[in-house]
């Protein structure tokens, strides 16, 4: 194999030749969406297997406008409705246009596009239905993309996680996951409204996906403002919580 | 038991069979006595009528669907058939052990609101729900038709 084999062959070799689909929910993100967006262009020129789309929750700002001007696919929903739905819009989206793998990034440009690759070989494998990109596997690595109160609420979910599951996840809240298509199939059917990642986590593993997590790099936030304070914080948490005991009643 | 006759009276009152009605005006005529000795009644058959009539009314004028309205006749048929038929309000006062019988007409309202307002909230969830269908379904065919659009502007080019 010559020395610069990795340059002459397209970057996302273990993609094979499988569609994959990158959904990006974004509200209120006219400052950020347009850099995600050109980090994913410029990632489906090197791989034509992968395209992308924005969802656009009913933003009152020039979310749909940069996007579109970014040379995007928009969706935009009429009115804002939550993140839990915006990425289920995403993904059916995804599916009907034959997407293997669906891939959700952040709109607020946190996560980095070129490490989709990361998440992947678990799913190739066979290992793993879903595979979480998270920000605190691997110590000392991205630890600085997070502040100490997103911290502690993530180690709490994530021992919430681990007993509602058995599974340990430790960031239950990083929104950069990628599905195989019968996951991405379950949860276009079964996502839930508000405050989703560590919901769907249980959902997904209690009808027996099998969840993996790789340490990923992320970035903080470089416009706008996270959606996560403390009210929300704690409603968060009871709302995982009610919705995991629910759950667990209904079957 | 030096005075067994205050005794006798003071259970009378607790048991609510002799317990002193409205005043009434003995100089009134018969038909104001009425209304003065069955306040209580007439402002619940009153209440009654007029929150039928609404509801009778708002879904003549499609502002409620019939089967909306339904929860809110049963509720007044029920009202009213206890404030008119005093017994019945009596029989179901002792069954719950409610010493005063219009308490017993309280507590058959707090029953039925609250049956109604969960009745509401259902609604409301379903209602959210299929909204959210809805508004995907637009988003997505929206999309959809833009990309149409776009390859039918390519092919004519």
């Amino acid at each position: 194999m010559p020395r610069n084999a990795r340059q002459i062959l397209p970057r996302l070799t273990p993609l094979r030749r499988e569609k994959l689909t990158a959904v990006i929910p974004a509200f209120e993100e006219a400052g950020n969406i347009a850099s995600v967006v050109l980090e994913l262009q410029y990632l489906s020129k090197q791989n034509p297997n992968i395209d992308f789309v924005v969802v656009d929750d009913g933003s009152s700002d020039d979310t749909r406008k940069v996007a579109l001007a970014a040379g995007a696919r928009v969706i935009s929903h009429p009115y804002n409705m939550g993140i839990g739905v915006t990425v289920q819009t995403g993904f059916r989206y995804a599916l009907a246009h034959g997407a293997q793998y669906v891939v959700q990034v952040d709109g607020d440009g946190q996560h980095i596009p070129e490490e989709i690759e990361k998440l992947l070989p678990p799913l190739h494998a066979g290992t793993a239905d879903v595979v979480v990109g998270t920000r605190f596997a691997k110590k000392g690595e991205g630890l600085e993309a997070t502040t100490w109160t997103r911290w502690l609420a993530g180690r709490g979910l994530s021992l919430a996680i681990q007993f509602l599951t058995g599974r340990r996840i430790s960031d239950t809240t990083s929104g950069f996951r990628v599905f195989n298509r019968e996951a991405a199939e379950f949860i276009a059917n079964n996502y839930p409204d508000d405050y989703p990642e560590v919901q769907v986590l249980v959902t997904l593993a209690r009808n027996g996906f099998r969840i993996a997590e790789v340490p990923v790099r992320m970035r903080s936030r470089v416009a706008g403002r996270s959606s996560i304070n403390w009210w929300r914080a704690i409603y968060y948490v009871f709302k995982v919580m009610f919705s995991s005991f629910m759950d667990k009643v209904r079957r | 038991m030096t005075n067994p006759g205050g005794d006798f009276s003071r259970q009378q009152l607790l048991l609510g069979q002799t317990a002193p009605g409205p005043v009434v005006d003995a100089s009134a005529t018969p038909l104001v006595q009425f209304f003065q000795a069955h306040r209580i009644e007439v402002v619940a058959v009153l209440a009654c009528v007029v929150l039928m009539g609404l509801v009778f009314e708002l879904v003549r004028r499609h502002q409620i669907k019939e089967k909306y309205s339904f929860l809110w006749f049963i509720t007044c048929a029920s009202l009213l058939a206890l404030t008119l038929k005093r017994a019945w309000l009596t029989h179901l006062a002792d069954a719950l052990g409610v010493y005063y019988p219009p308490t017993a007409l309280f507590l058959v309202l707090s029953f039925f609101m609250i049956v109604i307002l969960v009745h509401f909230s259902m609604v409301v969830s379903k209602l959210l729900t299929q909204n959210q269908k809805l508004a995907q379904k637009i988003a997505l065919l929206e999309a959809e038709v833009e990309h149409q659009k776009e390859s039918n502007d390519r092919s004519a080019a």
